[in-house]
């Protein structure tokens, strides 16, 4: 493609993929059986403008997680293109594609498993600095210190280790570790579906001000339609593979097109009373 | 007559840390047929509520007070009494349909098993009552599916398979603890509807454990609301979502995020309770919420609540009702 166009696309689409196809191939149950393939994403097209949230919903199974997997460059797609900053990520050099992880970070569900418990919080929240900037180390303490009073974390949290926190404290760690690049898209697959109910607020709060201070853009893959909604401007409806249903959060869940997303809206249990507090 | 009661129950877990109050002074009851609700965040003491009735309680923890099931306490019956109850006069559906079926054997072997364990069924009429079991719980072509394993079986399927092992012996009192906590939203309708079309038809009583309180306000009759081991707020379900009482249970409610279709929601925040739920050995000493409370005095801090009458049948345990209602 050319360049010219990608430059003028990148300041307007943090996020812009093209096509995307992902075949698996599963193992052979029998010595001469034909190969089988499953198509967990096929021929998704989408774009997030920069500072807008787009809210993937979908069942188990439909291909979400696998789309997330695709966009962040830990898998390679079967084929079609994503652009983040304006370069392909699938094409571009390792060490390029290195460089650009700056501009797009992960937030991941379970807070237990992706935070290293041998290393203390000021490391683990500093590691994407190491890596992916060269920073002193006092710039790189400033950083840490400014990320963890942006997420409510205490200063002297960073000698900590991982055990000594909570689920909900845990979730602002790995929120702090991909906000230290200054990214502009944040990649959060179910990240609050591990809290419980009243941590998941403050998440939530947390993820809006989040946005509204840096201008982000979060990708953000839920089951819970009613947490996508507080979050995110548009939302994508997916089953097999494919989105069914695509626009504005508040228009779709108001007046739902397609029967999946209807079924999906209608399984929610409605609690009775209208308190709120 | 009451089908359980639950009396002044008290659960001590003895950690490194010194005693964890798991859950202290339940008291409930529910009549035969009927539907209760536990609802409650992680570390209330609701699962090991549910595990004290069923005496599945781990080593290192002591009991005191009664759990009364057919003029028996479960908590002082021997092994052997509770192998009787168990599974038989009283099944459980656990959370993980992954975990809690084994992996070595057929479902059909595993629903026989209960059958001719309990009520001496030969296998042949165990086999036949199975596929009968497996067709009304929803699973298509039982015939076949009997002599599947598990891994073949989706999740919401495995459910399924667990349910209707829980309903072999056609029990008085079910507990199903957060059993559709890991399945999908579509799928968590399909099993609700399935275990509530269930619990009527046998005539069951129902105790559902769950931290979500649309699951549990469209299930049950009766709520208890549990924070830090204690029930902070007891009564029908409409009584407690008509008339919201207790500052926890008006917390809780006010945090859960709703589908409004509005585009207003995407500015509003959603109320939160500050603070974390606490540790079990580090519990206030007086009322549990006090740490967290907004309107929380002096005395909360000292003295634990006692349960105050509200309405007949809906008590709430707090000091400071009045100020919690004009908030």
């Amino acid at each position: 493609m050319n360049v010219t166009t990608t430059k003028t696309n990148s300041p307007r689409f943090v996020l812009d993929a093209v096509d995307l196809t992902k075949h698996y191939v599963l193992p052979r149950e029998k010595m001469f059986m034909k190969v089988q393939t499953i198509e967990a994403v096929k021929g998704i097209s989408f774009r997030i403008r920069r500072g807008r949230s787009l809210g993937l919903v979908g069942e188990s199974g439909c291909g979400k997680s696998t789309l997330a997997r695709l966009v962040t460059g830990l898998e390679d797609p079967t084929s079609g293109s994503v652009r983040i900053a304006g370069s392909n990520i699938h094409q571009i050099s390792k060490n390029a594609l290195r460089k650009l992880r700056r501009e797009f970070q992960i937030v991941f569900q379970d807070p237990f498993g992706s935070l290293d418990p041998r290393h203390t919080i000021g490391r683990i929240v500093a590691e994407p600095l190491r890596t992916l900037e060269q920073v002193s180390p006092a710039e790189s303490q400033k950083r840490v210190l400014s990320v963890m009073e942006d997420v409510g974390l205490k200063a002297t949290d960073i000698q900590k280790y991982p055990h000594e926190f909570s689920g909900g404290q845990r979730q602002r760690i790995a929120i702090a570790r991909a906000l230290i690049t200054r990214p502009k898209l944040v990649v959060a697959d179910e990240p609050v579906s591990a809290l419980d109910v009243s941590v998941q607020a403050q998440i939530l709060n947390l993820l809006n001000d989040l946005q509204q201070e840096y201008e982000l853009s979060y990708l953000l893959i839920s089951h819970d339609l009613a947490v996508v909604e507080c979050v995110c401007d548009d939302v994508a409806v997916m089953h097999n593979g494919v989105f069914v249903e695509y626009g504005l959060t508040s228009e779709l869940f108001r007046d739902p097109k397609h029967d999946y997303t209807k079924s999906l809206l209608d399984a929610v249990l409605p609690l009775p009373g209208n308190y709120r507090g | 007559m009451t089908l359980l009661t639950v009396e002044d129950l008290t659960v001590t877990i003895d950690t490194i840390h010194g005693p964890g109050h798991a859950v202290r002074n339940l008291s409930f009851e529910l009549m035969p047929g009927n539907t209760l609700g536990i609802v409650g965040e992680s570390g209330c003491g609701k699962s090991m509520t549910a595990l004290s009735i069923l005496g599945l309680l781990p080593d290192n923890v002591t009991t005191t007070g009664g759990i009364y099931f057919d003029h028996r306490n479960l908590l002082t019956c021997s092994d052997q009494e509770l192998c009787q109850i168990r599974g038989n006069r009283i099944s459980m559906i656990f959370q993980e349909p992954m975990t809690s079926l084994n992996p070595v054997h057929t479902i059909g072997q595993q629903i026989i098993e209960i059958m001719t364990l309990h009520q001496g069924t030969s296998k042949t009429e165990a086999k036949i009552e199975a596929i009968r079991l497996l067709d009304m719980v929803g699973i298509r072509d039982p015939k076949a599916r009997i002599s599947q394993y598990p891994h073949q079986l989706s999740g919401g399927q495995r459910q399924r398979v667990m349910i209707a092992i829980a309903l072999s012996n056609k029990p008085d009192l079910l507990i199903a603890d957060e059993p559709t906590t890991a399945v999908d939203v579509t799928i968590q309708k399909q099993i609700l509807e399935l275990i509530r079309s269930l619990v009527n038809e046998l005539g069951m009583g129902l105790i559902l454990i769950s931290h979500d309180l649309g699951v549990i306000s469209n299930m049950v009759d009766q709520i208890v609301v549990m924070y830090g081991g204690t029930a902070v707020e007891t009564g029908t379900t409409s009584q407690i979502f008509s008339n919201v009482s207790h500052p926890y249970t008006q917390g809780l409610l006010s945090a859960i995020p709703r589908i409004s279709g509005h585009k207003s929601l995407r500015q509003t925040r959603l109320n939160t309770i500050p603070g974390v739920v606490p540790e079990l050995t580090e519990l206030p000493i007086g009322c549990t919420f006090s740490d967290r409370c907004a309107i929380a005095s002096n005395l909360c801090t000292k003295t634990p609540p006692p349960a105050t009458l509200i309405n007949v049948g809906h008590y709430a345990a707090c000091h400071h009702l009045e100020r919690a209602k004009g908030k």
